[in-house]
């Protein structure tokens, strides 16, 4: 029997009751404070109320915004006005705007399917056919941490779990030796730091974890996962010992859970030491895989994600760089091309890698920024850029994404932008409609998957949110 | 469907129509969803005309439309519906057959209802009804009454009462969050007054430190302000208000004042200390300095904070389910809008000595005096590049842009300089050259001159926060800001601007108008009143909370329609209801609790108390408590002898030897450690602690140098078994536990030194024989691994190793010895830099094995040095630097850095001095008790 009062506080309004049963079953066999188990570990592994595509996620975060006029959305029109204002009003955006600017890079269509993709995702061309281009996003605002928050926690300003922290809470991990939501970014953090993978409201130990991954020590990811003074012998005979009067203080107060929750916490610690730290050690990769990554901190914190991934963690968040890497107000042409040379090669790797171990049937990648670009200049904003009239400005009205395996369309495009790629004009997808369709794949209606808490039902897409049928595979 | 279906009949027989229990237990998510969606709607059409409150002519005096009416007939409604028996409901034509079998569904299930709601009645809602007075018999705690009576209710009894040493150890923690002295448990052992020890720790100052944190959880406190952009990001005095709440514990401050200082002392002709209280208000997060987020999360914390109303949601549309308008939420924002924090509040008198303050003013004076000597300093250089610019601004001019300040920018020109010469230029006769005052500098600044302002003010920040002569300034609001009454934003919009609402209190709490200034003063007064429904009930809750690990009402921070009612809805009222006839004594409330039979019995499990209430609502037994984070980090720094009990203060490392409370609360960024051991999150108000159990948790106790230290400390304070136990568990060791201790301390060695990593040496290559002679460098001198304190070493001569690199003698080579962790390949990069441009250079040597991999010569120059190898667990690999010819002006740089299997060994930045020795058997075993689960339950 388990209580009632924990799986409302514990397990949100949205679970299934057959969900909830397997909970239950897995946390607590036969136990009477049943619910508490399932409270004490909230990674435990559950299963979600529908059938689900996909198991794991993973985001890639092109975070500044990558201009979909030069990458996924071609509009070859532009040629025509170069230099020229287009023939309607450019809509606001952060800032001046002023002529149209075509895109100094090259499309082909790549595949059977023939998804045009720009030159500067060349390798990445080569799994088109796995890839369902979204050219109608929309977001909110045209400002940089609104549209983190947007994209990450469904809100842009208020305090509101992340999707790696909902997904997380909803699924647990598969890895007990590892933290579930795991997020990744060289050098430093994002604008909006660790906001963007904020637990909220929701346990603090769902909120992601983050690494630099300019260091790859497993220190780094999971704090205190080793002893410089005593040794695994030397600790194990410690163990023995505590657990030893740990069993008999259990003994002598029957039928409390957590002390045997507790108990159980410490092997679980012991043995993390040892396999946690194996998740770094790329060297145990073929030489063929590594090289395919390549040495980049690119490609090494995406073969790292995808060992992570292997391990059973739930989600996985890898950041382009710290601050706004993609954010070319000035030089997109130098800018763009450089970021894309770090970056194309290894997320070919990624898909290639996933799909020969049979794992992107099962895993999805999700691929974006928070926003696009202008598909016109950008003028001279003192203290904002370096007025070289040479970059675009961010564009909330309509941008690109691609998501690849985990239970979407491979080489599909879905929706576009009017005639100069300025606005979302054919099925336009929201961010709140992404996280609607993200954790459909993950088999959750997102409408029921809610969480309690002051007074109201909380969820990921708050009150918005329309599951994109149409990209489903 | 079939979710709900099957989650129902489990449900079935722990919700069946039993009289109390149903009422007490909220429902679950679904069951609201079966009812409201199938049920609800069959009722509103079909029944409904007949029973219920709109009903033309009540039928039958039955209601469908109250979870009392519905309970009295549920045993008869299936057959009703059925037209099985006499009764044939609806009378006229029998529901849909799909209709019925959902009403049968849900009858099997126990008949679950959502609690009647109806916004319109005060009364409808238990808690926005007044608390009642039940009678309790004379002389018997209300505590006692209520509890026992509930018990009585299904059969069962109280435990029997707790030990002493468990009273002892129970009472220290929930009033003071610390662990009991070995003398204090003594003491009480031998006396057994509960009411003395009680009042002795009431009367500590180490009550205040507690239980103000628990309020400092439901004022989201944080001594940072959040994401920031490019301004500073600590709040130079939250922490004043933090010692404000302290403090106001430890007096006993009558709740209601407590309150109505925190939302309204600048009202109060309060002294600047007094100000400080209201950091309530303040301490929230910044959101980039957006005015409607900031005055959200005010609302927010007052609201859900003080009353358990959650008028948040009501920032959008009217509260989907209490009865709270989108008016009643801009009613409050007009009282906020009303209210700008004080740019300028008084200083609080502090500890600071003349000198400091002098100190402090003077720096403050020598930084500004910098700023304007800086833009004096541009100015001029500005105005003599305008002079060399002058022609492009004519010809811009000339132009006669429509909008200067872009096309200025457009053309890389000043546009206020720009526009001057528009000016100038419109004027008859030769064009005079516009002139500027200094005080436009900031409009002619470049973006290099504004990021050096930037960087002025951050200085500025700094003396600010960190001097020690900074004055204390509380963080209050003041009057002013945007008067008159507040709009409705439409959709929470502040674009969408809607109807006019006066500055009020809420409708459903009787609605007052506030007419003086802001009406904050009287908003404290309407919250902090006896007539408020909720307040006492609120606060009396979050009391019970904290002694008993759950509230009355298991929401602390929701009283709407939609929570649990309460456990126990008379105790709760008795309780609120003595608390404000006790003039709001927090410490009365307490005693109250704690001296009752409920608080004071045992742990005992009970086979048939368990099988009736196996959450132990009704309090059975007394439940058992995970030390949270400050009390399990107090109690290490108590048990090893370290803990600093220095009150208040600006905020300090986790490190240190300060307690918990004290510790720097950084909300974007909380440090894993926090999250992991479930602290409450600073980002908005906190109703209650989640009690989680993970790995991380075990992994801080095994690993962390705190904890290490911890151990280390307290081995150090006896060399007796019995009072090592005495120091971490109060109590001395069983037979067994003394018996088992004593073979774990004879079996452990004593010396174990782990393999290490890196290790500094001299010696020599011989190449032939393919053998290193390596001996350990003996003197560190904090910076270097050297012969002796002095150079050149008597035996050692010039061998010196830091970090960097260092210095080979004559007779011997420098070795900087890696030793393998593991099995794998090794990659080595690095450079041999000898960056004397005098003498013969050094040879630089990678061995492993005796075998060189790899060599370097670098003479007045720079050599890369890189290997690859395998190696296995345990190989050494040294490098090995010798002189040239001779050994002058020999100092060398390298510091190679290894990978392998992903992991990186720099050699610079893992120097290390003399490694601390390992833990002592002794040590070990003290770690073994702070680890135990003992040391972190409270039974």
């Amino acid at each position: 029997m388990w209580t009632r009062r924990e799986a409302l506080k514990r397990c949100g309004i949205g679970f299934g009751a057959l969900a909830l049963g397997d909970l239950f079953a897995q946390a607590m066999p036969g136990g009477s404070e049943a619910g508490r188990t399932a409270q004490d570990n909230p990674l435990a592994p559950k299963s979600p109320p529908l059938a689900a595509k996909a198991k794991r996620v993973i985001h890639i975060f092109a975070n500044g915004g990558p201009s979909h006029i030069d990458t996924f959305d071609p509009k070859p029109i532009l040629e025509k006005y170069a230099g020229k204002p287009l023939p309607n009003p450019n809509p606001p955006t952060e800032r001046r705007t002023g002529h149209a600017f075509p895109s100094p890079f090259k499309f082909r269509k790549r595949g059977q399917s023939g998804t045009e993709i720009s030159e500067l995702f060349d390798k990445l061309g080569d799994c088109a056919d796995d890839l369902c281009v979204i050219r109608s996003m929309q977001a909110d605002v045209p400002n940089h941490e609104p549209s983190l928050l947007l994209m990450n926690c469904g809100e842009a300003r208020l305090i509101r779990p992340s999707m790696g922290s909902w997904v997380t809470y909803g699924l647990g991990s598969v890895s007990q030796n590892l933290p579930g939501f795991i997020v990744m970014c060289p050098g430093g953090m994002p604008i909006q730091e660790s906001q963007n993978w904020q637990a909220g409201f929701l346990p603090g130990v769902l909120q992601g974890t983050y690494l630099d991954t300019q260091h790859q020590e497993v220190q780094k990811l999971i704090e205190f996962v080793r002893n410089p003074r005593t040794s695994a012998t030397a600790q194990r005979r410690q163990l023995d010992l505590l657990q030893e009067l740990n069993h008999q203080h259990a003994k002598e107060r029957a039928n409390d859970a957590a002390l045997e929750t507790r108990i159980q916490s410490y092997e679980l610690a012991f043995r993390m030491q040892t396999e946690a730290a194996e998740v770094f050690d790329t060297s145990k990769e073929p030489e063929s895989i590594r090289k395919m990554y390549g040495d980049g901190v690119q490609g090494r914190q995406l073969l790292i994600a995808r060992r992570l991934l292997e391990k059973g963690v739930r989600f996985v968040q890898v950041y382009h760089g710290a601050g706004q890497p993609w954010d070319n107000h000035d030089d997109l042409e130098q800018e763009h091309r450089k970021l894309s040379r770090e970056c194309d090669a290894p997320l070919a790797a990624l898909l290639k890698d996933l799909k020969q171990r049979g794992m992107l049937d099962d895993t999805l990648v999700v691929w974006g920024g928070e926003f696009g670009r202008t598909p016109v200049v950008e003028m001279p904003t003192p203290g904002s850029n370096a007025g070289k009239i040479n970059g675009r400005d961010h564009n909330h009205y309509g941008f690109s994404m691609w998501l690849a395996g985990g239970g979407v369309k491979g080489g599909h495009i879905h929706g576009a932008t009017d005639e100069f790629g300025f606005k979302a004009a054919v099925k336009p997808v929201h961010v709140h409609d992404l996280h609607a369709t993200i954790l459909w794949l993950l088999g959750f209606d997102h409408e029921k998957f809610t969480y309690r808490y002051a007074g109201r039902d909380f969820r990921l897409t708050d009150v918005h949110g329309k599951v994109v049928k149409e990209i489903l595979a | 469907m079939r979710a709900v279906l099957a989650l129902l009949l489990l449900v079935g027989p722990a919700s069946a129509l039993s009289p109390s229990l149903p009422l007490s237990l909220s429902l679950l998510p679904q069951e609201t969803d079966f009812f409201e969606k199938k049920i609800r709607p069959i009722f509103a059409e079909r029944c409904y005309s007949c029973h219920s409150a709109s009903a033309k002519t009540l039928q039958g005096e039955l209601r469908l439309d109250t979870r009392d009416g519905v309970t009295r007939v549920a045993g008869k409604i299936v057959a009703a519906v059925r037209h099985e028996g006499d009764l044939k409901m609806p009378p006229k034509s029998k529901l849909a057959d799909e209709q019925i079998a959902d009403i049968e569904t849900w009858v099997k299930s126990g008949a679950p209802m959502p609690p009647d709601t109806s916004p319109q009645k005060k009364e409808a809602h238990w808690a926005f009804a007044p608390p009642k007075e039940v009678e309790v018999p004379a002389g018997k705690n209300p505590v006692d009454f209520f509890i026992e009576r509930a018990l009585a209710a299904k059969g069962l009894t109280l435990a029997p009462g707790a030990d002493r040493r468990t009273l002892v150890r129970r009472l220290t923690f929930d009033l003071t969050g610390l662990p009991p002295a070995p003398a204090e448990i003594d003491a009480f052992v031998a006396d057994g007054d509960v009411e003395k020890l009680v009042d002795r720790l009431l009367a500590s100052s180490r009550y205040g430190e507690r239980w103000g944190r628990h309020w400092l959880d439901v004022a989201r406190y944080s001594d940072t302000k959040g994401y920031v952009f490019e301004e500073e990001r600590r709040f130079a005095n939250a922490w004043t208000y933090r010692d404000w709440v302290v403090k106001a514990f430890n007096d006993d401050l009558p709740y209601d004042q407590f309150l109505v200082a925190q939302i309204a002392a600048d009202r109060l002709n309060a002294e600047p200390s007094q100000l400080a209280a209201m950091g309530f208000l303040t301490v929230g997060r910044r959101f980039l300095n957006d005015i409607h987020d900031i005055i959200d999360d005010r609302i927010d914390v007052v609201t859900r904070g003080a009353m358990g109303l959650t008028l948040g949601c009501a920032r959008c549309h009217d509260h989907k389910y209490d009865p709270l308008t989108q008016k009643d939420y801009y009613a409050l924002y007009g009282v906020f809008a009303a209210s700008p924090e004080a740019q300028n509040p008084p200083p609080i008198p502090g500890p600071q000595t003349r000198e400091q303050r002098d100190a402090f003013v003077a720096e403050l004076t020598k930084r500004e005096e910098e700023i304007a000597a800086f833009k004096k300093r541009r100015f001029d250089a500005i105005l003599k590049e305008l002079d060399k610019k002058r022609e492009a601004y004519i010809a811009a001019a000339k132009e006669k842009p429509k909008d200067p300040d872009a096309f200025a920018l457009d053309r890389k020109l000043n546009p206020l300089v720009l526009k001057r010469w528009i000016a100038a230029l419109k004027k008859e006769g030769d064009p005079v050259p516009p002139a500027f005052e200094l005080k436009e500098v900031d409009a002619l600044l470049s973006d290099d001159d504004k990021n050096k302002l930037k960087e002025f003010q951050r200085g500025i920040d700094e003396v600010r926060i960190s001097h020690p002569g900074a004055p204390a300034k509380p963080m209050c609001l003041e009057e002013g800001g945007v008067h008159g009454n507040p709009r409705v934003f439409l959709r929470g919009n502040p674009g969408r601007p809607g109807p006019e609402v006066p500055r009020r209190f809420p409708e459903i709490l009787g609605g007052q108008l506030f007419k003086s200034g802001s009406g904050r003063l009287e908003l404290a007064k309407a919250i902090a009143s006896r007539d408020n429904p909720l307040t006492a009930r609120v606060w009396v809750n979050r009391v019970w909370l904290h002694h008993f690990g759950a509230g009355l009402v298991r929401t602390p921070s929701d009283f709407g329609t939609r929570s649990d009612p309460p456990t126990h809805p008379e105790l709760l009222d008795a309780l609120a209801l003595r608390f404000m006839a006790d003039g709001w004594s927090t410490k009365k409330l307490h005693k109250r609790i704690v001296l009752s039979a409920p608080y004071l019995q045992s742990g005992a499990d009970n086979g048939k108390a368990r099988a009736v209430d196996p959450e132990n609502r009704l309090l059975w037994r007394f439940p058992l408590r995970r030390l949270d984070f400050e009390e399990l980090r107090d109690s290490l720094l108590f048990a090893s002898g370290r803990l600093d009990f220095a009150l208040g203060g600006k905020p300090v490392g986790l490190d240190g030897n300060r307690r918990t409370i004290y510790v720097t609360i950084e909300r974007q960024n909380l440090p894993a450690l926090f999250r992991v051991f479930d602290f409450a999150s600073p980002d908005t108000t906190s109703p209650q602690r989640f009690t989680t159990t993970v790995p991380q948790q075990a992994l801080y106790l095994m690993n962390s140098p705190f904890v290490i230290d911890a151990a280390r400390a307290l081995g150090a304070r006896t060399t007796d078994l019995g009072e090592l136990w005495r120091l971490t568990l109060g109590r001395p060791p069983t037979e067994a536990e003394r018996a088992a201790a004593t073979k774990y301390l004879a079996a452990e060695p004593a010396g174990e030194v782990l393999p290490t990593t890196w290790s500094y040496g001299c010696g020599d290559f011989n190449a032939e024989k393919k053998t290193v002679s390596f001996v350990a460098l003996p003197h560190f001198t904090g910076a270097s691994w050297q012969g002796g304190p002095q150079l050149p070493d008597k035996s050692l001569g010039w061998v010196v190793l830091g970090a960097a690199g260092g210095h080979p003698g004559r007779k011997h080579a420098v070795i900087r010895r890696w030793t393998a962790p593991q099995d794998g390949t090794v990659e080595i990069t690095g450079t041999l830099h000898h960056p004397s441009d005098k003498g013969d250079g050094v040879v630089a040597r990678i061995v492993i094995h005796g075998e060189q991999i790899a060599t370097a010569v670098a003479k007045q120059k720079q050599a890369p040095v890189t290997a690859r190898a395998g190696v296995k667990k345990g190989d050494t690999i040294d490098f090995i630097v010798e002189c040239g010819a001779n050994e002058s002006y020999d100092s060398f740089e390298w510091a190679p850095t290894i990978t392998m299997g992903g992991q990186t060994w720099s050699a610079s930045t893992e120097f290390s001095g003399p490694r601390p020795p390992p833990l002592t058997p002794w040590e070990k075993l003290a770690q073994i008790l702070i680890m135990t689960n003992e040391f972190s339950y409270v039974d």
